[in-house]
């Protein structure tokens, strides 16, 4: 008995594992209590061993995460760098294609709305001379430009060209000392001559004591020039006074126009009065 | 205790799980021929029981079964190449699925069984089959007899 025992020890063991394993299997599978006599003490082992090992998996896993990882992120990340400088340039000049778009959807309103003809033009250069308020434009005699003619912009006047030359025009602002422009007040229709001051303002000469005129009134083109064409803004009336005896009202325009920041203009090449005649 | 610990913690981080259990089990079938190794399987299957979530006893049998049916082929042919070593890894891992799949039946767990075992054969098999010569030349390292891969 002992020798067949023996001899056939490694077939009965197996047989005997197996028995049990199925033993276990079909109670803890069926049963509604637990046999596990040896599993809680093999995981209290375990326990310490599997603290360790996922500490130490952890760790280098952040690693590899922080450091190794990191060296192709950061390729990735000059690429996108320099993608995102590309595309914040591209989108600078989206806007400013955006805006200039906005002006000229502007002045071509106000070209339908003059009633003429009229070209428009770039600033292209502005006068060094502080006391000398002018502009250069991108377009001249070529284009229809021609001295005397008036400059707006949607906002209000600008001034009226002072030369030209075949591809270029030099236009003399309103708020230059030399410059002068029939308008009136709107409200009481009073007229008076807009001109610049020295210190780049504007005034309505030719104002009598008399004639009404308050502070916020607007002040536009009276058109009786040839060149501007009738009811263009010129600007508000800012202040009114009067100098000691003198037979004139001293009026401050604040002009509609932004004068230090105008881009496009349109230039009235044939105005509604002469094109009647 | 080693494999347990290394299939339980550092491999639950790998895409595919290698069964390196498996492996030490045919290891045992082939070269540890023994009660002991007997032993050594079911407690192998034992203490992946203990750290899974299925019943405890499935694993014990389904090494136990690896091991009886690797002893009783190592007991008629001679495994000394890795071709036929990796076939007999073949062969458990056909054992383990099949020990799977009856007793999910008659456990009435086949919904829990079937997936699990489809994407245990499909590659955690494949990669503890790949693995094979590497763990049988780590385990063969102070043996009596050399193993060349």
């Amino acid at each position: 008995m002992q020798r067949l025992l023996h001899r056939y020890r490694v077939i009965l063991s197996c047989g005997f594992f197996l028995l049990i394993s199925l033993l276990l299997a079909a109670v803890n599978t069926h049963a509604p209590y637990h046999i596990d006599p040896v599993g809680v003490l093999l995981l209290e082992v375990l326990h310490p061993f599997q603290m360790g090992a996922t500490a130490l998996s952890r760790r280098t896993g952040q690693f590899w995460d922080h450091y190794v990882a990191l060296w192709s992120i950061q390729e990735q990340n000059e690429e996108l760098r320099r993608r995102l400088e590309s595309l914040e340039g591209v989108a600078q000049q989206a806007r400013e294609l955006d805006l200039t778009n906005q002006r000229l959807e502007r002045l071509l309103v106000l070209q339908e709305n003059i009633g003429g003809t009229a070209v428009a033009a770039r600033v292209i250069g502005r006068s060094t001379v502080a006391w000398v308020q002018t502009l250069i434009l991108d377009k001249g005699e070529r284009h229809g430009i021609a001295k005397g003619m008036a400059v707006l912009t949607p906002e209000g006047v600008v001034g009226r060209v002072m030369a030209a030359s075949p591809h270029t025009a030099r236009v003399l602002l309103i708020s230059d000392p030399n410059s002068g422009i029939d308008g009136l007040i709107q409200r009481t229709r009073v007229r008076g001559i807009a001109a610049g001051t020295i210190d780049g303002g504007c005034v309505l000469k030719y104002l009598q004591r008399g004639d009404e005129v308050q502070v916020g009134d607007q002040v536009v083109t009276s058109g009786l020039d040839g060149a501007f064409p009738k009811g263009q803004p010129i600007g508000t009336v800012a202040r009114v006074g009067t100098k000691g005896s003198g037979m004139f009202q001293d009026v401050e325009v604040m002009l509609s126009a932004e004068l230090s920041k105008v881009e496009e203009v349109l230039v009235v090449t044939l105005s509604v009065a002469h094109a009647r005649e | 205790m080693s494999a347990v610990l290394l299939q339980t913690t550092i491999f639950q981080h790998l895409p595919w799980i290698p069964d390196v259990l498996l492996i030490l089990c045919v290891y045992l079938g082939i070269y540890h021929r023994s009660v002991g190794g007997a032993a050594g399987a079911f407690f192998l299957g034992y203490g992946l029981d203990s750290c899974s979530g299925v019943p405890v006893g499935m694993n014990a049998f389904a090494m136990s079964l690896v091991f009886a049916g690797v002893a009783a082929v190592s007991h008629r042919l001679w495994l000394n190449n890795p071709v036929s070593i990796i076939s007999m890894v073949f062969l458990a891992v056909i054992l383990k699925t099949g020990a799977f799949l009856v007793l999910g039946e008659f456990g009435e767990l086949a919904d829990l069984f079937q997936p699990m075992v489809a994407r245990y054969v499909m590659w955690d098999a494949t990669v503890a089959i790949v693995l094979t010569p590497l763990v049988f030349a780590l385990l063969y390292r102070g043996e009596p007899f050399n193993y060349r891969v």
